[in-house]
């Protein structure tokens, strides 16, 4: 299974699929690595709705494509994190060091005031 | 630690699975998830059972190559669920320190066997070096 991203306007979107595995998620993080830079997107919404369980690798992972996005410039907001799967993951000890929203619409807020915010401090 | 099949008493179901590869990982998580709903276990304690073995196979793929998982539905007195994982891997050398928040051998991040425990009701962990590993842990319905 291959975690499709796409592009729309200036926003990458990625929908994580239940059951990846380690190498699908590594993969996942390959090219979604390599579309940030090539399309240099104002942001990445990642759903993760159909996500039914965040272990310490697949929060390790996200953790780091966070990093490497915003290497790039940008910031990566994940939407529709089921609150069960959330909260297993916090009661682990692990933390996800992304910004969670239930829906596309807060996403694209967030996104947007960290890109003027940046724009700003940029000069 | 070969896997024979013991019936226990009280012990209504058990299905056993090797762990052998990271796929197994995700074949043991789905079918502790579905012992778990069976059982009677709702969505929130589903996701934290799932979570801790999945946790716990990946130990065994990490640190030790290959073991095997047994999911057990435990009938009354308590009911719930019971799963060991075993395998024949180089054990750990000094449990309290592996127990321990934020400690990993490798580049984990240490929240693997320490999580595990505060998720389930019952966590026991025994190793022995250059033997292997055995984790029961349980959780009861309420
Ligand atoms: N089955 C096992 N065989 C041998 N050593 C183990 C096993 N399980 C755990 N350990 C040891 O215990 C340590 C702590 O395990 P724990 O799962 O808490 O952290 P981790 O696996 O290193 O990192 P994380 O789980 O956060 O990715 C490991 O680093 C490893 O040294
Ligand atoms: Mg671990």
């Amino acid at each position: 299974m291959q975690v499709p991203i796409w592009k729309e306007g200036e926003y990458l979107f990625a929908s994580l699929l239940t059951g990846l595995s380690d190498v699908e998620f590594l993969h996942f993080y390959d090219n979604l690595i390599h579309q940030v830079t090539v399309h240099k997107p104002k942001g990445v919404i990642v759903d993760a709705s159909y996500v039914d369980i965040l272990d310490s690798y697949a929060t390790r992972m996200l953790n780091e494509m966070a990093v490497g996005v915003k290497k790039e410039g940008g910031m990566i907001v994940v939407i529709g994190l089921r609150s069960d799967v959330f909260s297993a993951m916090n009661q682990l000890g692990l933390n996800l060091k992304i910004e969670s929203v239930p829906t596309v619409k807060e996403a694209l807020t967030k996104l947007n005031h960290q890109y003027d915010d940046t724009m700003k401090s940029n000069g | 630690m070969k896997g024979e099949k013991v019936q226990h008493q009280g012990v209504a179901d058990v299905v056993s699975l090797r762990v052998t590869s990271e796929k197994d990982i995700i074949k043991a998580r789905e079918c502790a998830r579905q012992v778990a709903f069976k059982i009677g276990f709702d969505s929130k304690d589903r996701t934290l059972i799932a979570t801790a073995v999945s946790e716990i196979c990946r130990n065994v793929i990490e640190h030790a190559e290959r073991g095997e998982i047994m999911i057990e539905s435990l009938q009354d007195d308590p009911c719930g669920i019971r799963i060991i994982v075993r395998d024949d891997g180089l054990g750990i050398e000094n449990i309290d320190r592996a127990m321990r928040d934020g400690f990993s051998s490798g580049d984990g991040m240490g929240f693997g066997l320490p999580g595990t425990k505060r998720i389930m009701d019952k966590f026991k962990i025994s190793s022995e070096r250059g033997k292997g590993t055995e984790v029961i842990m349980a959780k009861w319905l309420q």
